[in-house]
């Protein structure tokens, strides 16, 4: 239902733009309709507090308003490039990063930039003097030890020599720097009061700064900041409105009315938006993979032996066969684009042809005395970008199962219910994926194949902690060489897939958004997040 | 037995219509009995995908590889096995509270004949779908679901039944030899009260062959390639249109025909089975 008078109060505004009263649009307002990108998303946008979400709606957003001290290249996933700061330099220790900062930047608020500021935001992200009620990245900076701000100089010092890592954690949203007034004005605040202070009164230095943002139907209006630092962007208007029907989101595809850019396009529209006139395509290979996680803990799935057959026997050329050509088989845990990515690598038998793999796969079930074993395929319900038919996807890989001699069956969960199980681990088998944040290996290790304490991570499917695996990743984590990187990781890669076995990795999937042919120029990276500071329109 | 034959001849020889439901409802039954072992494909082998229509696959096959005819047929003994099933659980269950509630009267018959019109005053597959919702979307919760949303009619109708059977003659005679309430509603009451069961039941085939299907077009029918049933196979050709044109036309058009055959049937069987339109 919303979601229709969201769609009715965005065409409205576009409809009745340049004339008129244009009263009754709800928080929204008039807009000039001749400058303005209407963003149709998925996801909704409901939290413009960069340090206390992390949701896929509220990120797009927040990518317009704030900025972080460096940014991914657009043109290459594997390097970075200056934002707020303009250069940095790593200590020979590795154990501090010293950053200069842009001069003459401002806040929307008026508020003025410099190491200071900088370092409250980042202080509040880790909870360091500040109280958050969610601070989802907070364990992605465990290994800094703090923030000494001088003038418009940022010292980032860290407990171990992991630069590289720390590097890659600035240019994620989380790491957004806020304006210092509304911050210290939101200390004072109990942690939901704060966040909501933070989106009410959301100033960052980034191209657009909020206009109006109507929290019932989650619609954003974002308008050009005349004093950024860039220059004022040339677009005027940014309408960020959710559509999470697939359908309906489509149906924006083919509107003729104005600029748009749609996010999340099922795949099965791709090639219409290829031919299309108006809408152009943007797809990229993704930082993500899709995978199938395997409970090492669980009764069905215990014995490195099963676990191994099931690794052997998917079948990912018939995986991929539903993705209409927007994925490739993969075989590692780290994504594909990404630098760390050993195309050589290769788990024992690996390279056999499908028909002795499961033949091996057999022999390993039968020795493993699970022959006949009744064993459950958890996928969910609703697809994710990396997961375009959940369930068809799932039945691919069952089919695979009941090949090797397994009563392999499929169950659907509701999304929220099916990642929160992966915490509690009830379950043996789990179609999933991971989509990275920063681009950096570690952030597929560590959350998805590691742990602390001897216990493993919320994310860890195979629900094991090893500590050779943990040791292997601290030391990758410590390395700044290309080359080196490759072989730890590889290590690494390799020890997870023989000695433990928590996951088989399937493919690696495009992503994509479809924009209007007149918007030029704006910035897409290659983690898929996107900017339209230096956009223009035709 | 000859009887039977004759009063089934008579029957189908009058009603034209229920002749045809006969012969439809008899061929998917047909299909269902004896198709798996004329085919020569399991249900969930698997061959390559969206296969064209051909000697080898009559119907082609589906975005999984399975051969559409083969789960056609499987899924015309999963769907009339789960209709039979939660058909009967709504006869029984409104049959028991129609009985009790009639034959007992008073507080007991006004309590739950308010039950009943709270149950019947939501539509049914609403109902349906939020029991579903609730107990999680397996196809067992949609057995328990169809059965329970169908209680309702079979109540109201039993009732209406015993009530009339309740003031004859023999029943009277019954009492008065001193038999027990429950002996005079099982064997005197219910075995007359039995015709409109009959309908009620044949038309609940109909209905609930329709329900499951749609809750499963609606996502909420479970794993839809273990067990082959008509509703999700319908569900997942529109999932895949348009490569999956013939699966949608085929998996539809065999649903139609079903619950047509039983509906045919039904009205026939109501028509002879009263008195007031029973032909002589």
């Amino acid at each position: 239902m919303s979601r229709s008078i969201a769609l009715l109060l965005v065409l409205a505004v576009a409809a009745c733009g340049g004339d008129g009263d244009g009263e009754n649009t709800g928080g929204i307002g008039r807009v000039d309709s001749t400058s303005l990108v209407t963003i149709v998303t998925a996801d909704q946008p409901s939290v413009l507090d960069p340090h206390s979400t992390s949701n896929g709606g509220d990120v797009k957003v927040i990518h317009q308003i704030y900025e972080t001290l460096i940014r991914v290249d657009p043109s290459d996933v594997n390097r970075m490039v200056p934002a707020l700061a303009t250069q940095w330099t790593v200590a020979d220790d590795g154990l501090s990063i010293q950053f200069q900062l842009r001069e003459g930047v401002t806040f929307h608020d008026g508020a003025a930039f410099d190491a200071a500021a900088a370092k409250l935001s980042l202080d509040r992200l880790r909870e360091d003097g500040f109280e958050l009620s969610r601070a989802p990245y907070k364990p992605e900076f465990g290994d800094v030890a703090g923030f000494d701000a001088d003038g418009h100089t940022l010292t980032m010092r860290l407990s171990s020599p992991v630069a590289r890592v720390a590097l890659r954690n600035l240019t994620m949203f989380c790491a957004s720097i806020v304006s210092p007034t509304v911050l210290e004005a939101s200390k004072s605040m109990d942690p939901d009061a704060a966040t909501a202070f933070v989106t009410d009164n959301a100033a960052g230095t980034g191209g657009y700064r909020v206009d109006a943002f109507d929290q019932k139907a989650k619609i954003a209006r974002l308008v050009a900041n005349d004093d950024y630092w860039n220059g004022k962007p040339s677009i005027g208007t940014l309408i960020f409105t959710p559509v999470s029907d697939e359908s309906t989101r489509t149906e924006y595809l083919g509107n003729p009315n104005g600029h748009f850019l749609v996010d999340d396009v099922p795949r099965q529209h791709w090639a219409t938006v290829e031919s299309s006139e108006r809408m152009q395509l943007h797809s990229w290979w993704a930082l993500n993979l899709c995978y199938l996680g395997m409970n090492a803990k669980h009764e069905a799935t215990k014995e490195l032996g099963v676990r191994r057959a099931i690794q052997l026997a998917v079948d990912r050329e018939a995986v991929m066969a539903h993705y209409e050509g927007t994925a490739r088989p993969t075989y590692s845990l780290v994504a594909q684009p990404m630098a760390e990515y050993d195309r050589g690598l290769r788990v024992p038998d690996w390279d056999d042809d499908h028909a002795k793999r499961l033949a091996t796969a057999t022999k390993l079930i039968d020795e493993a005395g699970a022959k006949g074993r009744e064993i459950t395929i958890y996928y969910p319900q609703m697809p994710r970008p990396y997961l375009p038919r959940p369930q068809n996807i799932a039945d691919t890989v069952r089919q695979s199962l009941k090949a090797i001699g397994l009563d392999a069956r499929i169950q659907g969960e509701e999304n929220s219910v099916l990642f929160s199980q992966v915490s509690t681990g009830q379950y043996e088998l789990i179609l999933i994926g991971w989509m990275t944040d920063n681009g950096d290996p570690d952030n597929f290790y560590s959350p998805l194949a590691d742990g602390a304490d001897g216990k493993p991570a919320e994310n860890n499917t195979s629900r094991t902690f090893h500590a050779d695996v943990h040791a292997k990743l601290l030391a990758a984590r410590q390395l700044s060489s290309a080359g080196e990187r490759v072989t730890a990781y590889r290590d690494v890669e390799r020890a997870l897939q023989t000695d433990v076995a928590g996951y088989t990795p399937l493919v690696n999937t495009k992503q994509a958004v479809a924009y209007s042919k007149g918007i030029k120029g704006f910035v897409i990276d290659g983690i898929g997040h996107y900017r339209f500071d230096e956009a223009t329109l035709e | 037995m000859s009887r039977f034959t004759d009063w089934l001849w008579r029957f189908l020889r009058y009603h034209r219509p229920a002749l045809v439901g006969t012969v439809l409802v008899m061929a998917v039954v047909l299909t269902a009995v004896v198709g798996p072992v004329v085919l020569s494909y399991e249900p969930d082998d698997v061959f390559s995908r969206f296969a064209e229509t051909g000697s080898k696959h009559l119907l082609g096959t589906d975005s999984q590889g399975y051969d559409l005819l083969t789960r056609m047929v499987y899924g015309a003994r999963t769907t009339l096995a789960i209709a039979l099933v939660s058909m009967s659980m709504s006869l029984c269950l409104g049959s028991l509270i129609g009985a009790v509630s009639g034959f007992a009267g008073g507080k007991t018959d006004l309590l739950l004949m308010r039950g009943v019109d709270i149950a019947m005053s939501f539509p049914g597959f609403l109902l349906a779908m939020v029991a579903v919702a609730i107990l999680g979307p397996k196809l067992e919760n949609v057995i328990v679901a169809v059965g329970l949303v169908g209680a309702p009619m079979f109540a109201r109708q039993v009732r209406a039944e015993v009530l009339r059977v309740g003031s004859a003659e023999y029943v009277t005679a019954a009492r008065s030899q001193g038999f027990g309430p429950s002996r005079t509603l099982f064997l005197h009451v219910m075995p007359n009260s039995l015709s409109p069961i009959i309908v009620l039941g044949t038309l609940g085939m109909g209905s609930a062959i329709l329900d499951v299907a749609g809750l499963a077009f609606l996502g909420l029918g479970g794993d839809p390639y273990r067990i082959p049933e008509w509703g999700l196979i319908l569900t997942q050709g529109w999932d895949q249109r348009p490569d999956a044109n013939l699966q949608v036309a085929v998996a539809g058009l065999a649903i139609f025909v079903t619950v047509l055959g039983f509906n045919l049937l039904g009205d026939g069987l109501k028509d002879e089975l009263d008195p007031r339109t029973r032909r002589r």
